[in-house]
C-alpha cells in the first residue's frame, strides 16, 4: 500500500505538468503577394530540439510521465545558418558555444561542441558553410580559427591554429566554400580582408583592404558564393559588394540610411534562384530584397516577437527550393519562408 | 510518537501543496501568478549504531522538498515563497543521511514599491544536523530543532524621516551527539532605526533591545558545578543618536551618543550570579583636507562605566559575565589627533597622538600615545603589486614610559610563469583597548598559490596563521592556523583542509566563541581554554550522467574549565548518483562517530546507508 502511494506521489506532478505545456497557437503572417504572381509564404519557425524530434509513442509518453521529458537543446543566441544537401539546417550559436544540426527529414537533432579541448577548443562559433560533401566549416571569431567537421558532426581539423595555440585570424566571421575549386573564403573583419585558402589551410591570396572605395572594406562580415559572384556584407560601409572570384569589384547594393532600400546594420545575405539578394538589417528588423542592379524589390518583417517579426535578424540562407531561412537571433528562433517565383509552385515544407 | 505525527502532518501538507495547485492554478484568476517546483524521493534506508535512539533499523522511506512562489497583482504588492521539506538533510543535500530533517520556510513581502514596505518570514525545522561551535575548527555535531519568526516594516517618505522596524523571535533546542545534555536558546530582538537629512545634517537614531533565555550544555564540564546545565536569562539594550555634516576645507564632522545597558542572571547547580549595568558614550570627530595631499582629523570620546561596557560585550556574545557590576562611577576621556601627508603618488606619511584619562575606583590614570608611520603602494607590470606600511607608537603613563609598540602591514601579489602568488603579513603591538591598563598585540600572515595548467587542470592553495592576546594577562593568547588545497581536473576534484586553533573562549548555548578582543579573562565566568584541530578531504567526480562524492572529516578538541574534556568527531560520507532525465538514482553511505567528555568515554556511532530514487519537477 505504501509503495503504491509512493509511486502515485512520484507520478502525479508529472501528469499535472505534462498537460499544461501546450504551446499557444501562433497566427502566421499573411502571404506576401508580389508582382508577376510571385509570392512569399510564411512556413514555420523552430527554436529547439523539441521541434525536430518525432512525437513520442505510447511507451515514450509513459517514459516521459515517469522520468520526465528529456533535456532539449534550444537556440540561445543563434547567428548564422546553412542548409546542406540532405536538407539539414546547421546553425551556429555563440550563446551556446556550439552548432545545432536540425535534421528535419530524418527527425533527428545533433549538437556539435568542442569544449575543454585544450588549445583547439571552440568558444564562439560565428558563421557556417558546407561543401559538396556536406562537411561543415565554422569560423570562431574569439579564438581566430576555422573548424571543420564531417557530415556526421565529427571533428576533422582546425585551420589557422598557430604553434602555441593562437589563432592566425584576428576575427574571422563570414565563410564560404567553393567545392569545385577546393577553396575556402573567409572574412577577417578586424583586418578588413577576405582570405582565400586551399583545403589544407594555406593562404592562396587575400582580397581587399580597408577603405570605402570599390573593392575596399570597412569591417566585412558575412560572405556568400553564387555561381559567379562573391557576395560580401561590407558592414560599416553599409553595403553589400559583389566581386568576382578573383576579387574584382562588379557592383554594390545599398547605402547608409534609414529609409527603405538603405542599410543601417546589414547582417546576413543570401541569393535566391532568380538572383535576388536578401539582406537582413539587424536594427530595423527586416529582410530587404534587391535585384542585381541594387533596386529594392520588396521587404518583409518588422521589429517584434510575432510570427514573421524579427528582433536582431542575423544570418540568412536560401536553399535550392527557394526556402528562405532567417536567423531571428534575439527571438531565439529560425523563421522559414517559401519564395514562389513566377510560374512556380510552392516547394516542400520542413 | 508526537514527533512522528508532526512529521506526517508536515509531509501531507507538503504533498497537498505540491500536487494540488496544478488544478488550482487554472482557477486563480488573472491577478495571481504562481510557480511550483520540487523533488520527491523514495528509497530503502538502513542504519545501525549504539545510541539509545539509533538502534538498528531499516525501512522503505520517502521524502521530498518543494518551492511554491508567486505574487498577487504585482510582485511589489504581495509576493511570497514557501519551501517545505520532509526527510531531507538540508545541510548537505544528502537526503536520508544521519538526520532526516523536516521543516518549512516561508517569506511574504507586501507593499514593496510603496511608502510602507513590509515582510514576514518564518522558519521551522525538526531534526536538523547542527553544530556546537568551536573557534576556528569544525564543531561538534548536534541534532537540533528550531523556529524563527521575523517581521520587518518601514515608513519611507521623501524628505521626511524614515522609520525601519524589525522584530525577531527565535528559538532552538539541540543536543550534542554522544551526550545526554540539552541546550536551549530563545531570543527576541527589536530593532528600530530612523534617519533624516535636514539642511545638510545627516541624522540617524536607533534603539535595539535583545533578550535571551538560554541553557548551557554540561558536555565540557561533565563533573563540574559552574557550567553544569546552568541557565541564563538576560538582555541588553542600546539607544543612540548620530549626526554628521560637511564642514569647510573638504571636511567632515560627525558625532554620536549611545546609551547601553545589560542584565544577566545565571543559575546553575550550586551557584547563582547576576550582573547588570549601563554605560554611556559620546564620540565626535572632525576631519579636513586643506590641500590635496594633506589631511588632518581630531576627535574626542567620553565613556562611562568602563567595566560595564566590557561586560556588555560578553552578554551580547551570549556568554556569562563574571562581575556583579555595581560600580558605575568609572569613566574615561580620550582625545586624539592624526594627520597624513601624501609625499608621492605611492608614499604616504602619517602621524597620530592620543591621550586617555580614566577614573576608576577613586584613582585617575592617564596614558599618552604618539607615533608615526609610512605607507607605500607599488604596482608594476613585471614586479607585481606590493603594499607596505610600517609605524611605531610610544606609550607613556604618569608612572613613566611603558615602551614602544610597532605596527606593520605587507601585502604582495605577483604572477610567476602562470603561478599566481599572494602573501600578506600584519603585526600590531600594544594596541590600546577600552581598559586603559590593557593593550593587545596581534600578528598574522598568510599566502595563496594558484596555477592553471591548460583548460582543465587547476590547483589552488592557501595558508594562514594569526596570533593575538592581551599583553598584560597570561592565558589570553589565542591562535588559529589553517591550510587548504584544491585540485580540479575537468569534472574531477579533490580537496584537503587542515585547521588548528587554541585560546580562551566563552561558553554559549550555541558553542564556544572567542573572548572578544580587549576583554580580559577575569570578566568571564569560567572561561573555557580550548585546543582544537580538524582535518579532512573530499573527492568528487562528475562524468556525464554520473556523479560521485566522498568526504572525510575529523575534528579533535580538548577543553579545560574546572575539569578536562576530550572530544572527537569523525564523519565519512559517500554519495553516488545517476541522472536519467528528471529521475535520480541515488545510493549513499555514512559513518559517524562522536565522543564527548572524559577521556575514554564511549563513542556515539551511527552507520547509515540508503538506495533510492528521486524525481524533480516543475509543475508550473
Amino acid at each position: 500500500m505504501r509503495a503504491v502511494l509512493i509511486v502515485l506521489l512520484l507520478l502525479c506532478p508529472a501528469w499535472g505538468s505534462h498537460s499544461r505545456k501546450e504551446k499557444p497557437a501562433v497566427a502566421p503572417p499573411p502571404d506576401l503577394l508580389l508582382e508577376g504572381g510571385r509570392k512569399l509564404l510564411y512556413q514555420r519557425a523552430f527554436s529547439s530540439e523539441r521541434d525536430v524530434r518525432k512525437k513520442p509513442g505510447f511507451f515514450g509518453k509513459m517514459l516521459n510521465i515517469i522520468a520526465g521529458e528529456p533535456d532539449m537543446h534550444a537556440l540561445v543566441r543563434p547567428y548564422s545558418i546553412a542548409v546542406d544537401s540532405r536538407g539539414r539546417a546547421i546553425i551556429t550559436d555563440p550563446g551556446a558555444d556550439g552548432i545545432h544540426v536540425f535534421d528535419f527529414p530524418q527527425q533527428k537533432y545533433k549538437f556539435i561542441e568542442r569544449r575543454d579541448k585544450g588549445k583547439d577548443s571552440m568558444r564562439s562559433p560565428q558563421c557556417v558553410a558546407v561543401d559538396a560533401q556536406d562537411n561543415i566549416y565554422v569560423t570562431d571569431s574569439e579564438v581566430g580559427k576555422l573548424f571543420v567537421f564531417n557530415a556526421d558532426g565529427k571533428y576533422q581539423r582546425v585551420i589557422g591554429s598557430l604553434k602555441g595555440g593562437e589563432g592566425y585570424f584576428k576575427r574571422p566571421t563570414g565563410i564560404a566554400v567553393d567545392s569545385a575549386a577546393k577553396m575556402i573564403y573567409t572574412t577577417d573583419t578586424l583586418r578588413d580582408k577576405i582570405y582565400v585558402l586551399d583545403f589544407q589551410g594555406n593562404v592562396v591570396r587575400t582580397i581587399g583592404h580597408r577603405g570605402s572605395g570599390n573593392g575596399e572594406f570597412n569591417f566585412p562580415t558575412e560572405l556568400k558564393l553564387t555561381d559567379q559572384d562573391l557576395v560580401v556584407v561590407d558592414a560599416l560601409n553599409f553595403r553589400v559588394q559583389l566581386l568576382d572570384r578573383s576579387g574584382t569589384f562588379r557592383t554594390s547594393i545599398g547605402q547608409l540610411g534609414d529609409a527603405s532600400g538603405t542599410m543601417f546594420r546589414p547582417k546576413g545575405v543570401a541569393v535566391d534562384s532568380e538572383g535576388h539578394y536578401y539582406v537582413a538589417d539587424g536594427l530595423w528588423g527586416v529582410v530587404q530584397v534587391f535585384d542585381s542592379e541594387g533596386r529594392l524589390l520588396y521587404y518583409f518583417g518588422k521589429r517584434g516577437t510575432a510570427a514573421g517579426d524579427f528582433q536582431l535578424p542575423a544570418g540568412v540562407f536560401i536553399d535550392h527550393g527557394d526556402r528562405v531561412f532567417v536567423v531571428d537571433s534575439y527571438n531565439r528562433r529560425i523563421q522559414v519562408f517559401q519564395y514562389v517565383g513566377s510560374n512556380k509552385q510552392a516547394g516542400k515544407t520542413l | 510518537m508526537n514527533r512522528r505525527i508532526q512529521n506526517l502532518c508536515c509531509f501531507v501538507a507538503g504533498v497537498l501543496l505540491l500536487a494540488l495547485p496544478s488544478a488550482a492554478q487554472i482557477e486563480v484568476g488573472d491577478n495571481v501568478n504562481l510557480g511550483l517546483a520540487g523533488e520527491i524521493s523514495a528509497g530503502y534506508t538502513g542504519n545501525s549504531g549504539n545510541g539509545s535512539s539509533n538502534n538498528s533499523a531499516h525501512s522503505l522511506d520517502f521524502g521530498g522538498s518543494g518551492s511554491l512562489h508567486g505574487y498577487y497583482y504585482n510582485p511589489q504588492f504581495l509576493s511570497f515563497q514557501v519551501q517545505p521539506y520532509y526527510n531531507r538533510s538540508q545541510a548537505n543535500s544528502a537526503f536520508q543521511s544521519i538526520n532526516d530533517s523536516s521543516g518549512v520556510t516561508g517569506t511574504a513581502n507586501i507593499f514593496g514599491g510603496s511608502h510602507f514596505p513590509g515582510s514576514v518570514s518564518f522558519l521551522k525545522n525538526y531534526n536538523t544536523l547542527g553544530q556546537f561551535g568551536l573557534p576556528g575548527v569544525t564543531g561538534l555535531s548536534t541534532n537540533a530543532s528550531g523556529k524563527t519568526l521575523e517581521f520587518n516594516w518601514a515608513a519611507l517618505f521623501p524628505n521626511r524621516p524614515t522609520l525601519n522596524v524589525s522584530y525577531l523571535l527565535g528559538g532552538e533546542d539541540s543536543s550534542v551527539y554522544g551526550s545526554d545534555s540539552q541546550t536551549h536558546l530563545n531570543t527576541r530582538t527589536l530593532n528600530v532605526r530612523s534617519n533624516y537629512l535636514l539642511d545638510g545634517f545627516l541624522m540617524d537614531a536607533f534603539y535595539i533591545h535583545q533578550s535571551l533565555h538560554s541553557s548551557f550544555p554540561s558536555i565540557l564540564d561533565p563533573s563540574g558545578v559552574l557550567l553544569n546545565s546552568s541557565q541564563q536569562q538576560g538582555g541588553n539594550s542600546s539607544i543612540g543618536f548620530m549626526a554628521s555634516h560637511q564642514i569647510p576645507l573638504r571636511g567632515y564632522w560627525s558625532a554620536n551618543v549611545t546609551h547601553s545597558s545589560y542584565d544577566s542572571n545565571t543559575e546553575g547547580a550550586g551557584f547563582n550570579s547576576s550582573s547588570n549595568g549601563s554605560s554611556n558614550s559620546i564620540n565626535t570627530t572632525a576631519s579636513i583636507q586643506p590641500v590635496r595631499n594633506l589631511g588632518m582629523s581630531v576627535g574626542a570620546t567620553y565613556q562611562t562605566n568602563l567595566l560595564g561596557a566590557l561586560q556588555a560585550q560578553i552578554v551580547q556574545a551570549g556568554g556569562n559575565p563574571a562581575l556583579v557590576n555595581t560600580d558605575t562611577s568609572s569613566k574615561g576621556v580620550t582625545l586624539r589627533a592624526d594627520t597624513y601627508y601624501q609625499l608621492t603618488s605611492y608614499i604616504t606619511l602619517n602621524g597620530q597622538w592620543n591621550h586617555t584619562q580614566q577614573y576608576f575606583a577613586g584613582k585617575s590614570i592617564g596614558i599618552t600615545q604618539f607615533g608615526g608611520g609610512i605607507f607605500t603602494h607599488f604596482s608594476h607590470r613585471l614586479l607585481g603589486s606590493l603594499t607596505f606600511s610600517v609605524g611605531a607608537v610610544n606609550t607613556a603613563t604618569q608612572e613613566g614610559n611603558s615602551g614602544a609598540g610597532f605596527y606593520g602591514n605587507v601585502a604582495f601579489s605577483r604572477k610567476f610563469s602562470g603561478w599566481e602568488t599572494g602573501a600578506e603579513f600584519n603585526y600590531a603591538q600594544q594596541v590600546q583597548t577600552l581598559g586603559i591598563i590593557y593593550t593587545t598585540s596581534v600578528y598574522g600572515y598568510g599566502g595563496t598559490l594558484r596555477k592553471r595548467f591548460g583548460d582543465k587542470f587547476y590547483w589552488s592553495n592557501s595558508a594562514r596563521e594569526t596570533r593575538s592576546g592581551l599583553a598584560q594577562h597570561e592565558g589570553t593568547n589565542s591562535h588559529a592556523d589553517s591550510f587548504s588545497t584544491t585540485v580540479v581536473y575537468g569534472g574531477y576534484s579533490a580537496n584537503a583542509v587542515y585547521s588548528q586553533s587554541a585560546g580562551a573562549a566563552i561558553l554559549t548555548s550555541q558553542g564556544l566563541i572567542p573572548v572578544p578582543s580587549g576583554v580580559p579573562n577575569p570578566l568571564v565566568t569560567t572561561p573555557v581554554v580550548y585546543n582544537a584541530k580538524s582535518y579532512g578531504g573530499g573527492l568528487s567526480a562528475t562524468v556525464k550522467r554520473f556523479s560521485f562524492t566522498a568526504s572525510y572529516a575529523k575534528a579533535l578538541s580538548e577543553t579545560t574549565t574546572t575539569t578536562f574534556s576530550n572530544n572527537g568527531t569523525t564523519m565519512w560520507n559517500g554519495l553516488f548518483r545517476v541522472r536519467m532525465r528528471k529521475l535520480y538514482f541515488n545510493a549513499g553511505v555514512t559513518r559517524f562517530e562522536q565522543r564527548v567528555g572524559t577521556v575514554g568515554a564511549p563513542n556515539s556511532v551511527l552507520n547509515s546507508y540508503f538506495v533510492g530514487v528521486s524525481r524533480w519537477f516543475n509543475v508550473f
